[in-house]
């Protein structure tokens, strides 16, 4: 080995190969931190190099610009043979990682696609590069070999010969000037060792080595959470983690002093780290790539075809067309032009024509529809005109970012109907798989999963993770963990020393990326091959790529995206009214049903609105009574009220009480009268905000919206300050008084909550008032739908199914030989539960059932498992919920028979098995109440309050009771637990709402008694409240002063 | 009639555990949940001794005691004994005794606990009630186990004797599912000792050239499950089992080389 004179001048560093925490749950640091970091420390610049991926690049330059450090873009890549296709494991020991780092853009644009090709075609989440297409791909990278892979292990194993056929492998590809050997000393046992014989080999074969310190974590403080983060990964405890974690914490981003003293035997290693670091240079925009080319018809241009479309629809949307009608529509297009976003609006355009052409409900949501040109198009259904929509909300000419247009869609997902995702496959088709990709997700750790993957490495039993995660309160670590020694439960557990080193690590995870995911339906489509712009790779859904990239990465890349999300209430719209027409024979079209119908207003007015879209939440039942709402316009007011935005604003309350005429209407300042009319003068709507600052302050639109977005940003207090300043000195300069421009901003500082669009509300109020339309009238058949859509809303099927009983519609259990794979209506009134109601049972199975239900009626068990096939545990849930009542047997008999049968069937056994059972204990109601619940979450029969009222005390009330009682009496109720909320705007005040056999009851929980009683209602379903009847206007609430958990739980 | 000992602690002191009953009885034997088995008939009044001078070694050390006729009767007896009152069921008191103790006592897999259970049969006496062919018709062996034990029926010897079992060449046959192998290979003998396991039920091991058993075991079953009957000498070397009645051939699986083998 060539031994160096020791300097002691300081030199520089670069540190050129450094994980983020986007290499999942291989590194701890986000790259701000790194970034963060590597200033302090005085380096010459960072690279980032996550494994197999370019996820973080876009946080990571963006950081590095506002820092001003040189960056270097690359990826840590796994270089293997491909043996997947022929059935070998999907990673094989040979496999090796180099660091290919990015030189310029078509460095960036090769990688890019190597990455993608590597991930092709694998489950999701493995990545291998084959050695050709490194190759093919190599240009404009340069590659750092060995570091701590293969190539190490020959040379520390003595196998020089192999070790140099290797590094010549890629000395071929890289050349000697784009090719160095990685030397990495972590202090660890034998790498000294390796790193000199690394050396030596580099030397003999003339390439040059340069110094990385594999960087896993910012600073060492966070070395113990990439041991545990290690652990996760492995699937290990702490106490067997030896293998899978590092000897050492030395994986730290290090000075350039401390690189300097690692490597003061071989100077130039560090020196080559700003050699390299100086022939990156790389910058990351992608505008000119961010719209796909449409193909107009010939004769015409993108914008004379949005133009001639325009027109066209002009006429039928309007029966006479106005001067502001065609002043509107020359100004938006105009815009549009000017932005050159007629592809754009035209890509939508024909996204929305063709699920139209498929009968696919569809409505544009968002600040598109505040756009003439979107109505005139067809993308949304709310008339800007008509409704006085602000155009400059959603474009105006001093945007910065392109505005997605929204675009809802059914969210169907019966076997036979997959609405949202046939759009999904026609926008592949059109555009292409190389062009088109759903933005992904980063799914990061909140406490829940904190909780179960931390509390598993310590090996804590999932029995105690499990309670512990239903005390957890969103991002709050403390409600988890505080005060629980004081629970029997787990107070042997909380008492060991390691809890506290348990809780440590549940806090430092929180945040950080678990794994990838899809974007819900953010469709990323450009003009270039979007796999050389970022890699691309396969979820795990079939007939899908995302790119790797999520929807704020996308859009500081210059490029757009497309939502196509899916809107579940479209799916039960479309849904009842196919079940309307199998069962009354009537075909409703939604777009004629009457506008006002007074019964439906009634209908909401009483809050009887179970199941209705966005107004159905307990705080929308709670106001629903005082607003009663008459028209679409005021739906849409009470859906944009309930909103952060106007509740930090404190909008609420004085719109309820103008709405009551118990205060006056009163305008912040008499220019804002017009703005505010329909609001009764308070801002509820994002429009308004940027109305308001304009006819104030004099701002242009675009200023205007900078502003909100700004404020929506931010929690500056001198960043606020220094806004208010520049909006109250134009409002003086606007005639308006300082007092007055003081308090307006005020108003529009508190809506930087988040607030609806007016164009997004009337958007949806349109949905809300058809659901409510077809609830009044066709309640059974709306059941039904909203049952064969769920997940969806703000109730679990139980509760729709109490709800539509006290309705009088008749709720029929599952039935083997009666029930299909989704509800139907069976009779007037009359809803058939599905067999899907079934835990477990998939729509597949459940035509398992329907088809071998063709040949004749199932008469036995033995008949039913037979020509099913089904698997034990399915048929035993289907015993369980009654499913099977129709054979005549006790429900224990007939599981009695199923596992005689099962195991018959196990064993392939010809013989005929005796299936006598002997005499078993009858189910009590309680137990087959259980029963019911575990196989399907609710029991159609009865409500277990029903059950458990004659164990209560007079002294206890059903909820129907309490409207006979004064405000302010002292009460006891009594139900199952529905919802637990918290609102960050409540300050502390959490509300329940339980049930009970007549129906929903509020329970308001200020602050102590939620300390107090936390474990009760968060760890029981069935409690008792005592507390103080609060009766105003019509809406009644129990204040709870207590809580008790009910023994027969 | 049996002692069971409850010991808290059992594993943390089990070498020193095993030499006190060692020196006391030779016929004692460890539980699978940290209990001890211990003949009373032949150590009688001196199982005190033996407790006591395990608490003067071992101040946090606690036992409870419990006297039946059966082990499982006896396991039952000291959960319901205390530290200072020994619990005594004679076998006058046996049947009216086990009839109310649940069926989580009973040695049979949690599969099946949670069988019974879910059928409503909550206790031994639910279980006796059941007609054992019926029993066994549903759970197999363990059907039969549960039915005998829950009336109080346990020949099961203490210690657990082992019984020298195997076949000659002529009584093995290749099985049906490995019939591509060499056949020479698989007809020579293959001499197994089957033992009593920790749970009751028989388990096979297989005997090395030196006579002594391997670690391998074969677990063995019939095609209807049934229980283990009697055993005769039916040959020169071994012992060799026959089944139930009706039973006409048991199917062998060599869990760790993955082969079958049928008797006929």
């Amino acid at each position: 080995m060539v031994v160096h004179a020791l300097t002691v001048t300081s030199m520089d560093y670069a540190e050129l190969h450094c994980h983020s925490y986007y290499s999942f749950l291989d590194a701890t640091s986000s790259p701000a931190e790194l970034v963060e970091e590597a200033v302090a420390l005085g380096l010459k610049g960072l690279a980032l190099t996550d494994a197999d991926a370019l996820y973080g690049v876009m946080p990571f330059v963006k950081e590095c610009k506002e820092r001003e450090l040189p960056y270097c873009v690359g990826a840590a890549i796994t270089v293997g043979n491909d043996d997947t296709e022929s059935g070998g494991p999907s990673r094989r020991l040979g496999d090796d990682q180099i660091v290919l780092l990015c030189q310029n853009l078509t460095g960036y644009h090769n990688l890019s696609q190597l990455i993608t090709r590597a991930r092709h075609a694998r489950p999701k989440g493995e990545s291998r590069a084959s050695l050709d297409e490194i190759n093919k791909l190599s240009a404009g990278l340069i590659c750092l070999v060995s570091g701590e892979g293969n190539i190490a292990k020959l040379v520390l194993e003595g196998q020089i010969g192999r070790a140099s056929a290797e590094i010549e492998t890629y000395l071929e590809i890289f050349g000697s000037n784009r090719l160095y050997v990685e030397l990495v000393d972590h202090r660890e046992q034998g790498d000294l060792n390796r790193c000199q014989k690394l050396y030596k080999l580099a030397n003999t074969l003339g390439v040059e080595c340069v110094a990385t310190n594999a960087v896993r974590y910012a600073r060492q403080d966070k070395a113990t959470l990439y041991d545990v983060l290690r652990c996760i990964r492995h699937k290990v405890k702490l106490d067997k983690s030896e293998a899978v974690r590092p000897q050492n914490h030395q994986r730290f981003l290090k000075s350039p002093n401390a690189m300097e003293r690692l490597f003061a035997e071989i100077p130039d290693a560090i020196r080559n780290t700003c050699l390299i670091l100086d022939q990156c240079q790389l910058d990351l925009d992608f505008t000119e790539y961010r719209f796909p080319d449409f193909s107009t018809p010939e004769s015409h241009s993108d914008e004379s075809y949005l133009m001639s479309l325009c027109d066209e629809q002009l006429t039928r949307k309007y029966e006479v067309v106005t001067v502001e009608v065609k002043q509107r529509l020359k100004e938006e297009l105009s815009l549009i032009l000017r932005l050159g976003l007629a592809g754009y609006f035209l890509v939508v355009w024909d996204i929305v024509a063709f699920a139209r052409s498929k009968r696919i409900p569809v409505q544009g949501r968002g600040s598109a529809a505040n756009s003439l040109v979107a109505y005139l198009l067809n993308i949304t259904p709310v008339d800007p005109i008509k409704h006085n929509l602000f155009f400059g909300r959603f474009l105006n000419d001093e945007k910065t970012t392109i505005p997605d247009i929204d675009l809802d869609f059914s969210a169907a997902r019966a076997a036979h109907v997959a609405d949202r995702e046939d759009v999904i496959q026609y926008v592949y088709e059109k555009y292409g798989f190389e062009y088109v990709a759903l933005a992904c997700t980063f799914i990061t750790y909140r406490v829940r999963g904190a909780l179960r993957d931390v509390g598993k490495v310590f090996g804590i039993p999932n029995r105690i993770l499990d309670r512990m995660a239903r005390l957890a309160e969103g991002r709050n670590v403390s409600s988890a963990f505080d005060k629980i020694d004081e629970l029997e439960e787990f107070a042997s557990y909380a008492s060991r020393p390691i809890w506290q080193h348990f809780r440590e690590h549940v806090e430092a995870i929180i945040g950080l990326p678990r794994h990838l995911s899809m974007h819900p339906g953010g469709m990323v489509i450009t003009s270039a091959r979007l796999s050389t712009l970022v890699p691309l790779e396969p979820a795990r859904m079939p007939g899908r790529r995302v790119c790797q990239w999520d929807k704020d990465m996308v859009e500081d890349a210059g490029l757009i995206k497309v939502d196509l999300l899916g809107l579940g209430m479209l799916a039960v719209v479309r849904e009842t009214v196919d079940l309307i027409a199998d069962a009354h024979g009537v075909d409703i079209n939604l777009d004629a049903i009457p506008p006002g119908d007074s019964k439906v207003y009634d209908m909401l007015a009483v809050a009887d609105v179970i199941g209705v879209f966005q107004v159905e939440s307990r705080v929308q039942m709670s106001t629903l009574p005082r607003i009663k709402p008459r028209s679409i316009a005021e739906l849409a007011i009470q859906i944009a009220l309930i909103r952060p935005g106007p509740i930090q604003g404190n909008m609420v309350s004085p719109y309820i009480m103008r709405r009551l005429n118990r205060e006056e209407v009163r305008y912040p300042h008499p220019r804002l009268e017009s703005i505010l009319k329909e609001t009764l003068g308070v801002i509820l709507f994002q429009e308004q905000v940027l109305q308001v600052v304009c006819e104030i302050a004099g701002y242009t639109p675009g200023q205007a919206e900078n502003l909100r977005r700004d404020l929506n940003k931010t929690q500056s207090k001198k960043a606020i300050d220094e806004m208010q300043s520049a909006f109250v000195a134009s409002a003086v300069q606007n005639g308006v008084s300082d007092s007055d421009a003081k308090e307006i901003f005020g108003y529009v500082a508190g809506f930087a909550g988040y607030g609806f669009c007016k164009s997004h509300a009337l958007s949806f109020a349109h949905l809300v008032y058809q659901a409510a339309w077809l609830k009044y009238y066709y309640p059974a058949a709306f059941l039904a739908a909203v049952v064969n859509n769920q997940p969806l809303g703000f109730y679990p099927v139980g509760v729709l199914i109490n709800d539509a009983k006290r309705r009088s519609i008749r709720i029929l259990p599952v039935d083997v030989n009666r029930s299909e794979a989704r509800c139907t209506v069976e009779s007037e009134g009359t809803v058939r539960l599905s067999l899907t109601c079934v835990k477990g049972l998939s729509s597949a199975k459940a035509q398992q059932v329907q088809a071998a239900r063709g040949a004749g009626e199932f008469v036995s068990m033995k008949d039913f498992v037979r020509r099913t096939e089904l698997d034990c545990s399915t048929v035993e849930r289907l015993v369980a919920a009654g499913a099977c009542d129709g054979f005549n047997l006790p429900r224990r008999t007939l599981l009695w028979q199923l596992w005689i049968l099962d195991r018959w069937r196990e064993h392939n056994l010809a013989i005929e098995p005796e299936l006598a059972s002997p005499d078993l204990p009858e189910l009590d109601a309680w137990q087959e109440l259980n029963w019911e619940r575990a196989a399907q979450d609710c029991s159609p029969r009865v409500h277990p309050m029903e059950l458990l009222r004659p164990k209560l005390g007079s002294y206890v009330y059903p909820s129907d009771k309490l409207k006979i009682l004064r405000d302010g009496v002292s009460v006891c109720v009594a139900g199952l637990s529905i919802c637990l909320q918290r609102p960050p705007t409540a300050k502390g005040v959490a509300f329940l709402v339980l049930e009970d056999e007549c129906g929903l009851l509020n329970v308001v929980i200020m602050p102590n008694t939620y300390e107090r009683y936390r474990s009760v209602f968060k760890l029981s379903r069935f409690m008792s409240v005592h507390g103080v009847m609060q009766r105003r206007d019509g809406i009644i609430h129990v204040k709870a002063k207590s809580f008790a958990r009910l023994d027969w739980e | 009639m049996l002692a069971c000992l409850l010991i808290n602690n059992c594993d943390d002191y089990l070498i020193e555990i095993t030499e006190l009953l060692a020196f006391y009885s030779y016929k004692w034997e460890l539980g699978d949940s940290g209990e001890v088995y211990i003949d009373f008939d032949s150590i009688g009044d001196r199982i005190r001794v033996l407790i006591h001078e395990l608490e003067l070694k071992h101040q946090e050390l606690q036992a409870r005691i419990g006297v039946a006729p059966t082990r499982l009767a006896s396991f039952a007896a000291a959960h319901a004994a205390t530290v200072e009152a020994p619990f005594f069921v004679s076998p006058a008191q046996l049947q009216e005794f086990l009839a109310e103790q649940s069926i989580s006592y009973l040695p049979i897999s949690d599969k099946f606990k949670e069988r019974l259970r879910t059928l409503g049969l909550q206790t031994l006496g639910q279980v006796a009630h059941i007609d054992v062919r019926t029993l066994v018709n549903q759970f197999g062996r363990e059907g039969q186990l549960m039915s005998e034990l829950a009336r109080g029926i346990d020949s099961t010897p203490l210690p657990p004797e082992l019984q020298t079992v195997g076949a000659d060449e002529s009584m093995w046959q290749m099985g049906i599912w490995d019939g591509r192998e060499d056949a020479k290979t698989h007809r020579q003998l293959i001499p197994i000792n089957v033992v009593l396991g920790d749970t009751g039920y028989p388990e096979a091991r297989l005997v090395d050239d030196m006579g002594f058993l391997s670690c391998e075991t074969i677990d063995i079953w019939t095609i209807e499950n049934k229980w283990w009957t009697e055993q005769k000498t039916n040959c020169e070397y071994y012992e060799v089992i026959e089944f139930g009645a009706g039973v006409t051939s048991t199917y062998c699986h060599d869990l760790d080389h993955g082969k079958w083998w049928y008797m006929l």
